[in-house]
């Protein structure tokens, strides 16, 4: 079990783990359905239904891609659905609409400013491996300020395919130093996101541990509820290392 | 309707933010509050409130007072009006089925219940960052249980209408507030304490003041059902004629034979002379006065339990942002009172038990009943008390008029050549604090000459010589420290002037000229300067395609008016740049072409800034970058506390600019009386700009 031992990298996802997601999408959801009814005149139960349609097809043309995540492309396409055809500069003002209120309603989780800066002060390499657009992804850790406590990012949109794939962790191994895989944490909200059985298996990483906020089959990933439980553990773990 | 209720319930933010631990002490005090209700009586109900609520359900009547002392009632057992009769009636018309030692009273305790779950519920929407701990203050106020469940007064519904009127107050929604304020004063006349404080408030505050109607209006209905049942006899005897108003001047200083001072009126009358002072208030301020009032009520009077539960939800929503020492004190206080009072009030009996004698006495029962322990514990109740008042007003006071408008008005001085964007930055101004709020001195009306005068021939407006710059400057100074001024004004469109009118001072004064910065004393008092510029190509540009496209004058005329300023505009205007907080110049994105001539093609523009010792700006890039999606780029000078800010405004849109806004501008609603309005591209940018140097120096309690 190697969450005993200090962690030589922790990787962690951004959506839904150092925020909670749902409430964002909401308040960008309100802000999009909103605009649609006050100025395309098409009111929400109709936009709604095109939007969740829209982003449906999306994500069936494109699979596992980081432009499957893309806001644009959904207003884009609802747009189509509702027989508006393509409007550039409706549907990108759209998209502001939604990331706009979608900031506003960001918040770390409690302790996540905790964590990384301890994880700083201990010598552990940080990185970011994200499933979406690296410019809206960008904006959201600048927005968070956490941005100057994180050594790496890597977006899917820098890889084929997604995180699922291993693509992105694979990019992220190639531009850290080799003895920063020694062991790696993984924090995230899905399983995908600590795939650490899948990463030791390819050799791209030696050792490591994860959380993931679901059910897991894997043995070296534990369920986790607050980031204190990380950082409890991580000082555990220094405190062994001591 | 149970099921509306609970999906309402599961799906209030309040609940969800509510930590598993705080549910469970919240779920602890409601269940001691149930166990209270089921297993005492308290005597006051027993002997007073029950049998008049008994005789109303048996023997309904549109008098329900003289129908009690008909049947031979004590006067003094409901000396309430008609709205606590119609709450409280209702719960014990609900109970009134069930047989002793039921009955009744538990449908008043019931009633009690559910409103003190009501004002649970307001307390939590007034702060919700702060929700958690005011919540628990008031689930373990000891005093709202010792009051409301021991003694058994019923003074919680005059508290949840005038807490609620004050909530409503706060998101400016008056006459909803009166209505609430005047139901109050219908339930218990005591509360008639209350609407002259707000109104002082709505009366002085100008951009308040159009909003005294709708309160006013608002009081009527609540006012109507105190006055109109004036007409029965037993509402003259039993609420008009109440013991209990006396306890209002029981509290005097004798200052000689036949001659005191009754404290309490006094101490009114100070608080409120103390809200008359705030010209530039908020509804914060009301309910700061509000909290004190109705705390220095219970210090100042031989009040009963009942009164300390009126200041309860004040306290709690005062106290809590001020951190643990105030809360503490808070608690001491109403832990004090409620030793004191539980020593001299009446108390309760178990339920079943025999209950109060018939010669219960409650007012004026209060004092010297137990000896020098009581005397000793009333005097640390108001010792502590005073003490509580002092900490709460001198921290919550700055807390809650962040800005300092209060103390003086906003006050911007613009300078800048003609045509580089100093008007337009003053009606942005304006439109982001209201055209009613700010009140405008412009330059222009201080011109020496009107426009045919033959002096233009060999001179500029931007020669100093040519302008009454002392009257300027002494008016400009006058309305930066709160005094109505008189000037007259320059009317463009004639070329000649008015005759003077009234400014009147308002919440932002904003001092607009070539030479608004010329006076070290104006410098000095405002609470920022702010220099606008322009590449010059573009100032060219727009001034051409204004004179000539839109006025039709001949390019060759124009070209030459604006060169023939250059030498003034080097020699005076310029050199201003150099004292202003705040520089702005816009630049065209691409060059303009060299050729001059009408181009009304739109020019996209970059916003330069240059900024000396503000700390807000880096707060701004980032909201810029994240928010807005605005290009934002900060450049560190060599001068110490300098920045130059690049912004590529272009794609910003007004609902870009207000998300910014609302990122950053803390406690809005001291600020905005209406909905500002928030512009897009280089105006945009450049309101947010000036709005936040200007709060930062108010916040910051820049000495004048």
């Amino acid at each position: 079990m190697t969450a005993t031992t200090m962690p030589t990298m922790v990787v962690f996802d951004l959506d839904d783990t150092l925020y909670e997601y749902a409430p964002c999408d909401a308040a960008g959801k309100a802000a999009l359905f909103r605009f649609a009814a006050e100025e395309l005149g098409v009111m929400s139960p109709a936009f709604e239904q095109a939007y969740a349609q829209a982003r449906v097809n999306v994500k069936k043309r494109l699979g596992p891609t980081a432009s499957s995540h893309s806001r644009l492309l959904y207003c884009h396409e609802a747009m189509e659905l509702v027989g508006l055809r393509s409007e550039p500069h409706v549907a990108l003002v759209m998209e502001q609409e939604y990331w706009r209120n979608y900031m506003l309603a960001m918040e770390l989780r409690p302790g996540v400013g905790d964590l990384l800066q301890t994880l700083r002060f201990n010598d552990v390499v940080t990185a970011i491996v994200t499933d979406l657009t690296a410019q809206i992804q960008f904006r959201k850790l600048y927005h968070l300020d956490i941005a100057k406590l994180i050594d790496h990012v890597v977006c899917s949109e820098e890889t084929a395919l997604e995180k699922a794939s291993l693509q992105p962790f694979e990019l992220l191994a190639s531009r850290v130093a080799p003895d920063a895989l020694d062991c790696v944490w993984f924090v995230g909200d899905q399983d995908f996101d600590a795939p650490v059985d899948a990463l030791v298996e390819k050799g791209v990483i030696r050792d490591g541990f994860g959380f993931v906020h679901g059910a897991t089959g894997q043995e070296r990933v534990q369920h986790w509820n607050s980031v204190r439980e990380v950082e409890d553990l991580l000082e555990r773990s220094a405190g062994r290392a001591a | 309707m149970v099921g509306r209720v609970i999906a309402r319930l599961r799906s209030s933010r309040t609940l969800a933010a509510l930590s598993p631990q705080t549910a469970v002490l919240l779920g602890i005090a409601v269940l001691v509050r149930f166990v209270l209700v089921l297993a005492v009586v308290p005597d006051i109900q027993a002997a007073w409130f029950v049998p008049f609520l008994d005789n109303a359900v048996e023997h309904p009547s549109w008098d329900p007072w003289q129908s009690f002392l008909d049947r031979g009632g004590d006067p003094a057992s409901f000396p309430y009006g008609p709205v606590m009769f119609a709450w409280f009636g209702v719960w014990a018309f609900l109970t009134s089925w069930l047989p002793a030692p039921w009955g009744t009273q538990i449908g008043v305790s019931l009633g009690l219940l559910v409103l003190e779950l009501l004002l649970w519920a307001l307390v939590s929407r007034w702060n919700r960052a702060a929700s958690r701990l005011a919540l628990l203050l008031i689930a373990f106020s000891p005093v709202a249980v010792y009051a409301g469940y021991v003694h058994g007064q019923l003074d919680m519904l005059p508290t949840v209408l005038i807490f609620a009127s004050a909530l409503l107050l706060r998101e400016r929604r008056w006459s909803a507030s009166g209505v609430l304020a005047g139901l109050a004063v219908a339930a218990k006349f005591s509360s008639v304490f209350v609407p002259p404080l707000v109104l002082i408030f709505l009366l002085r505050n100008v951009r308040f003041r159009e909003h005294t109607r709708a309160y006013v209006l608002g009081l009527l209905p609540g006012l109507l059902l105190t006055v109109l049942p004036v007409l029965f006899p037993g509402y003259r005897t039993m609420v008009l004629e109440t013991p209990t108003s006396q306890t209002a001047v029981s509290y005097a200083l004798e200052l000689g034979p036949g001659l005191s001072l009754v404290v309490l009126p006094v101490v009114y009358l100070a608080l409120a002379g103390l809200l008359y002072r705030f010209k530039r208030g908020n509804p914060d301020i009301v309910v700061l006065v509000l909290g004190v009032m109705l705390t220095a009520v219970t210090l100042l009077t031989p009040a009963s339990p009942g009164w300390y539960v009126w200041s309860i939800p004040f306290l709690a929503v005062l106290a809590t942002p001020l951190g643990r020492q105030a809360v503490a004190a808070v608690w001491v206080f109403w832990a004090l009172a409620t030793v004191t009072l539980a020593l001299r009030a009446s108390p309760a009996s178990w339920r079943g038990s025999d209950g109060p004698d018939g010669r219960f006495v409650e007012v004026g029962s209060f004092v010297n009943r137990t000896g020098t322990l009581g005397a000793l514990l009333s005097t640390a109740t108001i010792l502590v008390g005073v003490l509580m008042l002092v900490l709460i007003y001198r921290r919550a006071r700055p807390r809650l008029d962040m800005y300092r408008l209060s103390g003086s008005p906003m006050s911007v001085a613009i300078a800048g050549d003609s045509g580089t964007g100093k008007d337009t930055l003053c009606i942005s101004l304006a439109n982001v604090f209201g055209v009613s709020a700010t009140s405008f001195l412009m330059g222009d009306d201080y011109h020496l000459y009107d426009r045919k005068a033959p002096l233009w021939k060999v001179t500029t407006h931007l020669h100093p010589a040519a302008n009454d710059l002392p009257s300027m400057n002494r008016d400009a100074l006058s309305l930066m420290q709160g005094q109505p001024v008189s000037a007259v004004h320059y009317d463009h469109t004639r070329g000649r002037f008015t005759k003077p009118r009234p400014i009147r001072q308002r919440e932002l004064v904003v001092v607009n000229g070539l030479h608004a910065l010329t006076s070290e004393e104006v410098r000095r008092t405002a609470d920022l300067t702010v220099f606008t510029s322009m590449d010059e190509r573009l100032r060219r540009q727009l001034k051409i395609n204004r004179d000539v496209g839109q006025r039709g004058h001949a390019l060759e005329g124009v070209v030459a008016s604006i060169e023939r300023r250059y030498p003034h505009a080097h020699r005076f205007i310029e050199p201003q740049a150099d004292l202003a907080s705040i520089v702005f110049r816009l630049e065209p994105v691409r060059p303009l072409p060299v050729e001059e001539r009408v181009d009304d093609r739109p020019v996209e523009m970059t916003l330069v800034a240059y900024l000396r010792g503000s700390s807000f700006v880096e707060k701004l890039q980032r909201a810029l970058i994240s928010i807005a999606n605005c290009p934002t780029w900060i450049e560190y000078l060599g001068t110490p506390g300098s920045v130059r800010v690049v912004v590529h405004p272009e794609h910003l849109r007004p609902a870009d600019t207000a998300a910014v806004a609302q990122h950053l501008i803390e406690r809005p609603e001291e600020l905005f009386t209406g909905t500002p309005v928030w512009l897009d591209k280089s105006r945009g940018a450049m309101q947010l700009i000036t709005v936040l140097a200007l709060l930062e120096r108010r916040k910051n309690g820049r000495v004048r």
